[in-house]
């Protein structure tokens, strides 16, 4: 057998280089001739993904909104009694001031207070005029906080100095704001956990079925002498492909659904609703750079499941 | 080439397929085995291909104690032999070069030889015309060739046939033998497992008969034995 001993040994390299070669072209090749089996797998990943997108801009947007609201409610406002001389608030300034964890204070006279009262009622403003004279709104200190943390603390040694009348906070609000938060975004986490897991299992007998039509073509592999990775590669650049067309097709579904719904809620009456919207622009990105990875993910991650049994040959 | 001392092989069901069975088979060899089904014939080819592995005993393949290796080691134990199949197992989808071409693929041969050496090799078998066909347009004894051929075209030293003529008629099966028989004289080592009687009788060939596990007849040109 003259002919058969023309076989050539080959360096390590080449055959490496080789071996990528075959395997990229065996995934391309067998995604092809296995079209239903793609196209079941692709549509199961971007379904996953859709669900886990939308999850994940509600959870982007929650989250936004609820930094916005605690934004506005976090401040201590410290009302001060009406009969006192501008050396006696100075004073009352002062003794906040001591108080270690209050990084800086800011005052509001009634006169600025009315003003902002007038810019915030716009259009009923008029209401107010004369008040002027007989302004009945208080002067007030505005008490920035280090640390959220010492706020409750903070405000029972304000309420001890002299001279203050009342002290405004709304930590009840935004202990609530943040609990919600946090439960969406737990349930949120949830339930994409649990959609990654499903989908990889979908994936995994996807890829099942296509690697049990293949039994010959693996036992055959294997009789030759191909080692375990090499028939592995093959599917497993099937699934991240599979997986990577998925994330591509729900990204692209996403994207067209919320910019839509972006534009829509920025016309017109639904603006104030609008303000805490965040933008396409400003979640594809991070939106991409977690369906890449885990469409690629769950697809590798179902192929090993899946050709792992036909392996033991 | 290849010797089996004392193996035992117990299945985890409880099973004793192989009974202390001692063997040794020389290069260049053309041994028949025979033997009732459930005779331990079958096992004993897996145990070659390193599909089990042995209870107990001591198996060495052209040289290569191969008793217990580590998985890592067996694609490299499997490049010693090629295996043909009574039910040819050929990819359905592949033409008749492609499913022979695929046993080169995995072993990382070089593209530009794949050809010539596939075109060589199918005229070696005699299929010459059928490179273009797929396996479901080709005869049942023209899909033995190709199965044949996939076997040999990485010129493994021992060819492992299961009654490589168990799906062919009688004629059909003569020229297959014949095709066996030219392969062997070009000095591989071929163990075949068969049931046809007239073939292993008119071959004149070593037999070796396994019953319950053991080797109960061992001729060097013997007859199948059985009546069926």
């Amino acid at each position: 057998m003259v002919v058969l001993s023309e076989m050539k040994k080959v360096g390590c390299t080449v055959m490496i280089i080789r071996s990528i070669f075959y395997v990229i072209k065996q995934a391309l090749v067998n995604l092809w001739r296995n079209r239903t089996m793609t196209v079941a797998s692709v549509t199961s990943v971007s379904a996953t993904l859709l669900i886990l997108g939308i999850i994940f801009l509600l959870i982007v947007n929650i989250s936004n909104f609820s930094d916005y609201a605690s934004d506005q409610f976090d401040v201590v406002q410290v009302f001060l009694n009406d009969d006192q001389s501008n050396a006696d608030m100075k004073a009352i300034g002062d003794q906040i001031l001591s108080i270690d964890e209050v990084s800086n204070i800011t005052f509001e006279s009634k006169e600025q207070a009315l003003e902002k009262m007038k810019e915030e009622w716009d259009e009923y403003s008029t209401v107010l005029i004369g008040l002027e004279e007989r302004n009945p709104l208080p002067n007030s200190y505005i008490v920035n906080i280090d640390n959220l943390v010492y706020s409750d603390s903070i405000v029972r040694k304000l309420n001890q100095i002299q001279g203050i009348e009342m002290v405004k906070y709304y930590r009840d609000v935004i202990d609530k704001i943040e609990s919600i938060t946090t439960f969406i975004r737990t349930l949120g986490l949830g339930i994409i956990v649990i959609l990654l897991f499903v989908s990889t299992f979908v994936i995994s007998n996807t890829i099942k079925l296509a690697v049990t039509a293949r039994k010959t073509e693996i036992q055959i592999m294997k009789y030759v002498g191909a080692t375990h990775w090499f028939i592995r590669w093959p599917f497993i650049l099937e699934g991240t492909i599979l997986g990577l067309i998925g994330a591509g097709i729900s990204a692209s579904l996403i994207y067209a659904g919320y910019s839509q719904t972006y534009d829509l809620l920025t016309q017109d009456f639904y603006v104030l609703i609008a303000a805490y919207i965040v933008p396409v622009s400003g979640v594809m990105s991070d939106l991409l750079q977690v369906f890449i990875p885990v469409g690629a993910g769950i697809g590798a991650l179902g192929s090993l499941w899946g050709v792992r049994k036909y392996l033991n040959v | 080439m290849i010797s089996f001392k004392k193996v035992f092989m117990r299945y985890p069901n409880g099973v004793t397929a192989l009974n202390g069975l001692d063997l040794e088979i020389k290069e260049g060899e053309f041994v028949f085995v025979v033997g009732p089904s459930g005779a331990g014939k079958s096992t004993l080819i897996k145990l070659i291909l390193k599909e089990l592995e042995p209870t107990k005993g001591k198996i060495i393949l052209d040289g290569e104690n191969i008793t217990k290796v580590h998985r890592r080691r067996v694609p490299r134990i499997r490049k010693k032999t090629g295996v043909v199949f009574q039910d040819f197992r050929l990819l359905p989808n592949k033409t008749a070069f492609e499913n022979i071409a695929f046993a080169l693929e995995i072993t990382r041969t070089r593209s530009k030889d794949i050809k010539p050496l596939v075109k060589k090799i199918m005229d070696l078998v005699g299929l010459k015309d059928k490179e273009k066909s797929r396996p479901n347009e080709l005869s049942g004894g023209e899909q033995q060739r190709v199965s044949i051929a996939r076997a040999i075209v990485n010129d493994p030293p021992i060819l492992i046939c299961d009654e490589p003529t168990g799906n062919l008629d009688p004629e059909t099966s003569w020229e297959i033998m014949k095709l066996l028989k030219n392969i062997n004289k070009a000095g591989t080592t071929i163990i075949m497992v068969t049931h046809d009687k007239t073939i292993v009788n008119d071959m004149k060939q070593r037999v070796v008969a396994i019953e319950n596990g053991r080797i109960v007849r061992d001729e060097k040109s013997g007859v199948y034995g059985y009546d069926n």
